[in-house]
């Protein structure tokens, strides 16, 4: 990880600094204590059967949401140990492969994750950092967006086909103007929404850049899509 | 006698269903919202005996919300127990002129605290 310190948010026109592992233990508060009330409510031993085994689950999913934060966290630190291989592949596939593994978190919480289909698209990028990025993206809008609209994921060809665009939009508070330069152009001061540390993005910023990817965020009046951009492999011409 | 009414203003979820049902459990009527907007909608629809708040939600947080209550006279006298994970971070007396009767600490308190505060003020 760069540094010992980056700018994590912005409230009430003051810039906060603070060391990244203070971010990172922000975030990690809200699941923990979510996952000690259930267990002490399970404890104390007034639920019913059915209770119990909701909240277990519940702690289940909280938890690995938990977990995939902290996996992201170490591997961050860990990027220039090795070469991210780039490879061929169908991102509406992978977008398909990301939708059905965290379904699960999102029909606990009554939401719902679809994925655009579009027409054939090949990209070049590592599946293992896009998997992650794009997680970390519908982690973030199962949390920010409204109740009832469903999560987006869309994958499209842009500049000529020479580039493809993943984006997970979704329908919550939109980013303020000030917060909406793309996360590429000053990633470490640009956060998703200001009461978020910015810790998702910065890890996704990191995941893209040792692919030779970029991520940005689209403001809209109704919410807000995160997105990677990363080549097209040349493959692509042949579909 | 009505049911003493708690709004409860929180983004988290499944923790909102947890003290909605000590809450009710304890006889409390229960409205529940996500965020400082809806919060401000509910109350002028129904304006609660006592609202427990969290600080960092999506949209305008708990402090933008409680700005909000004390700009007028009905509801500048609701009390308020904030409910957060960032106790730590604000003080009780530069908060109490705000309505806020109380802070409870997500990261530590017990389940029964919410109800246990709520009878006290409420």
């Amino acid at each position: 990880m760069e540094g010992n310190s980056k700018q994590v948010g912005e409230r009430g026109g003051v810039l906060v600094h603070a060391p990244l592992f203070v971010a990172a233990a922000h975030e990690l508060k809200s699941p923990l204590a979510l996952v000690r009330q259930l267990s002490l409510s399970i404890e104390a031993g007034d639920v019913t059967l059915v209770e119990a085994q909701k909240m277990a689950h519940q702690i289940t999913l909280t938890s690995e949401r938990a977990l995939r934060l902290t996996t992201n966290l170490t591997r961050t630190a860990r990027l220039e140990d090795g070469l991210f291989t780039l490879e061929p592949l169908n991102p509406v596939s992978l977008c398909q492969e990301i939708a059905q593994e965290i379904a699960p978190l999102y029909k606990a919480r009554g939401r719902r994750i679809t994925v655009v289909r579009s027409r054939p698209l090949l990209g070049l990028a590592n599946r293992d950092l896009l998997r992650r990025i794009l997680l970390s993206f519908a982690d973030n809008a199962l949390h920010y967006g409204g109740d009832d609209a469903p999560v987006v994921i869309t994958a499209s060809a842009h500049s000529g086909g020479s580039q493809i665009r993943v984006g997970v939009r979704d329908y919550g508070p939109a980013v303020p103007g000030k917060f909406a330069k793309t996360a590429g152009v000053a990633a470490t001061t640009v956060h998703s929404r200001p009461e978020s540390s910015g810790l998702g993005l910065y890890i996704a910023r990191q995941f893209a850049e040792a692919m030779q990817a970029t991520i940005g965020t689209i403001r809209h009046k109704d919410g807000a899509t995160f997105y990677v951009d990363f080549n097209a492999s040349t493959q692509m011409r042949l579909l | 006698m009505a049911k003493k009414r708690v709004l409860l203003v929180d983004d988290d979820q499944w923790l909102v269903e947890l003290m909605a049902r000590a809450l009710q459990k304890a006889g409390y009527a229960v409205d529940m919202v996500r965020d400082a907007v809806a919060a401000i909608q509910q109350v002028d629809t129904r304006c609660p005996d006592i609202i427990v708040l969290d600080l960092f939600m999506p949209g305008p947080n708990g402090i933008v919300l409680l700005h909000e209550l004390q700009s007028y006279v009905d509801t500048a006298r609701v009390p308020v127990v904030l409910c957060t994970n960032s106790a730590g971070d604000v003080s009780p007396e530069w908060l109490a002129p705000y309505g806020v009767c109380r802070v409870l600490d997500k990261t530590t308190m017990e389940p029964a605290d919410v109800v246990a505060a709520i009878r006290r003020f409420a």
